[in-house]
């Protein structure tokens, strides 16, 4: 008998979970509005055009929906076109740290042995490093642009990965599937794929889900200090450094809260339906 | 077992100042930066790089640079023209109460919490305790600690919205009006601290607590005939709060690079803070110490966790 899917248990566990389900229809709808809404505005307007103004504009007094910031961009323009940003740089560094996490670590941990203590021993040392400082660093040497925040920020995040994944391979990596097909005499690679990577997918796509959400924080946190992205990338986290001016944070709320509640929503919604496939993936604690 | 875990530890460390090194070596300016006036020609320029070693093969200033930070020499900062280690140590005291202050709201208010929410999963409590859970963790540090800056401090002005003491209390105050300025200070950065932090916390006991719930030696105890109230604090609480001790070492150290956001937006002048104004202002040998450091401890606290989880489950205490 083939044991049910993840998405199969998903759906199950959907129904026992408000949230989750709230949160997947909230999410898939900003999706589709920003990943369309971005280019069309783009096509339309010149979203970037500066037009220096002393003071921001509220909402009601420029006559557009939120307002205008010192700039004179339009906000709510420059609100689709920032997420857009976000989401892009929230997926590349998730996909791209997960993908080398994940090579590392089911490697490591089917082969066991002595590569899985070197691959262990470096993963340790590794992850001592304070990588956000360093990240921070690096940004400031190599300029802050989109590629290089993925690349840095890659580049430190996948050992977490990699140890969940290499955790999740050790615990099969004895059991009798494994074993037999060993005996049969398949090639170790065909055994990694097609045995014990569907067996891993569980584990791996609750944790996909959940380090998306982080990433979206992490961009919004270094942005927002002056550290992450510069004023002529917008994302939501730039959108949100005015906040950190006293003088904009108490008077002109329009400039951050817009992209401050996106945050918030999206990370909330993607947590949610995150927590809700870990569940799926731990028998114990499902609800379906 | 201690003893090899320690030795484990000088190689790693070594691996990483070789790491924080060459980072250093890639930013940009040198120990002459912002020392030597521009009217100086090239060539003497030239020559006091050559007298102070600068133009010596990376390998040989590694040495040099390692050789000075074990006898405690971090070099000077060109921006505080000080020796670096004076200008960190300055704000070493901030930090460390903070850090405290934060660790000990943090469990406080987690354990309670994930105890309860284990304890009565699927519950109402435990859906409003998780829901609570939810909100914390989709609000990065720095948003929560921008809106309680704008609710606690502009809006309801009950706490200050930024610093670690006021001027004028430090100047004139008695010692006790001191440490109640500082402790007013402390208090909005070290709630947003503790909010942060007790999400991983309140995740981990109760995800423990619903596992253990099913184990083979509860359903014995039950069976047995033990009362539910003794089955819950001997069999399950006490084993999952394992994990728990093992992440304190962990929190003691990461606390310190997760206050950099939060010494930043409430300007506590502590070493996250320091660490910024450095890198904007390119003073790179305060930045180095800074990295080198908070690498240090999070391997102290890494060491500290695996002590106590040795300590508190004699299964994994080797024989």
């Amino acid at each position: 008998m083939k044991p049910p899917s993840i998405f199969k248990l998903f759906l199950k566990e959907l129904k026992h979970d408000y949230f989750a389900l709230a949160g997947l229809i909230l999410f898939s709808i900003i999706l589709l509005a920003i990943f369309i809404g971005a280019p069309v505005i783009n096509y339309f307007y010149d979203v970037m055009r500066v037009d220096p103004k002393i003071l921001p504009v509220s909402p009601a007094d420029s006559g557009t929906l939120l307002g205008l910031d010192s700039l004179g961009r339009n906000q709510f323009h420059l609100l689709f076109v920032a997420a857009r940003n976000s989401l892009y740089l929230a997926f590349g560094v998730t996909f791209f740290s997960f993908l080398l996490g994940a090579t590392v670590g089911v490697i490591s941990g089917f082969y066991g042995g002595k590569i899985d203590s070197i691959v262990m021993r470096i993963t340790d040392t590794w992850s001592m490093i304070p990588f956000l400082m360093v990240v921070i660093v690096l940004l400031n040497i190599f300029g802050k642009t989109v590629f290089n925040f993925i690349f840095f920020l890659t580049i430190f995040t996948w050992v977490t990965r990699a140890r969940l994944l290499r955790a999740a391979a050790l615990a099969q990596r004895n059991l009798d599937y494994i074993n037999a097909s060993k005996t049969l005499g398949t090639p170790n690679l065909i055994i990694i794929i097609r045995e014990m990577l569907p067996n891993l997918v569980d584990v791996a796509i609750a944790n996909l889900v959940l380090t998306l959400a982080a990433n979206i924080g992490i961009e919004t946190g270094l942005s927002l200090l002056g550290f992450g992205l510069g004023w002529n990338y917008p994302s939501l986290g730039v959108m949100m450094q005015n906040a950190t001016n006293p003088m904009y944070l108490q008077h002109f709320w329009w400039v951050w809260a817009p992209s401050l509640v996106l945050v918030v929503t999206m990370m909330l919604c993607v947590n949610f339906v995150g927590n809700a496939l870990q569940r799926v993936s731990d028998p114990k604690q499902r609800r379906g | 077992m201690i003893i090899r875990r320690i030795l484990i530890l000088i190689p790693q460390l070594i691996i990483i100042s070789i790491l924080v090194f060459i980072l250093g070596a890639m930013m940009p300016g040198d120990a002459l930066s912002g020392m030597i006036d521009p009217g100086v020609s090239a060539e003497v320029r030239e020559l006091q790089r050559e007298k102070l070693g600068l133009n010596d093969p990376l390998a040989v200033r590694y040495v040099r640079w390692i050789g000075g930070i074990v006898r405690g020499d971090f070099g000077e900062s060109f921006i505080h023209r000080r020796p670096v280690l004076e200008v960190i140590g300055e704000r070493m005291a901030n930090t460390f109460f903070l850090s405290l202050a934060i660790l000990v709201l943090t469990y406080t208010i987690a354990i309670p919490l994930g105890v309860l929410s284990g304890r009565y999963s699927g519950t109402v409590v435990d859906k409003a305790i998780l829901f609570y859970v939810f909100v914390s963790l989709a609000m990065p540090t720095m948003v929560l600690g921008i809106l309680m800056i704008l609710f606690f401090s502009f809006y309801l002005g009950w706490f200050p919205s930024s610093g670690s003491v006021d001027a004028i209390v430090l100047a004139k105050g008695s010692a006790g009006e001191i440490l109640a300025n500082r402790l007013h200070h402390m208090v909005l950065p070290a709630a947003t601290g503790a909010l942060v932090g007790m999400v991983g916390v309140v995740f981990m006991l109760r995800a423990n607590i619903i596992d253990r719930a099913f184990s083979d030696y509860v359903t014995l105890a039950r069976s047995k005939g033990v009362p539910e109230g003794a089955v819950f604090r001997r069999h399950i609480l006490r084993n999952s709060l394992i994990p728990v001790a093992a992440g304190f070492g962990f929190a003691i150290s990461g606390l310190l690079t997760g206050q950099l956001f939060i010494e930043r937006i409430f300007q506590y002048p502590g070493m996250g803070h320091l660490f910024f104004s450095s890198v904007k202002a390119q003073d790179f040998a305060v930045v180095n110490a800074i990295i080198l450091i908070f690498s240090a401890l999070t391997a102290l606290g890494m060491l500290i966790s695996d002590i106590l989880l040795s300590i508190t489950d004699p299964r994994i205490r080797p024989q």
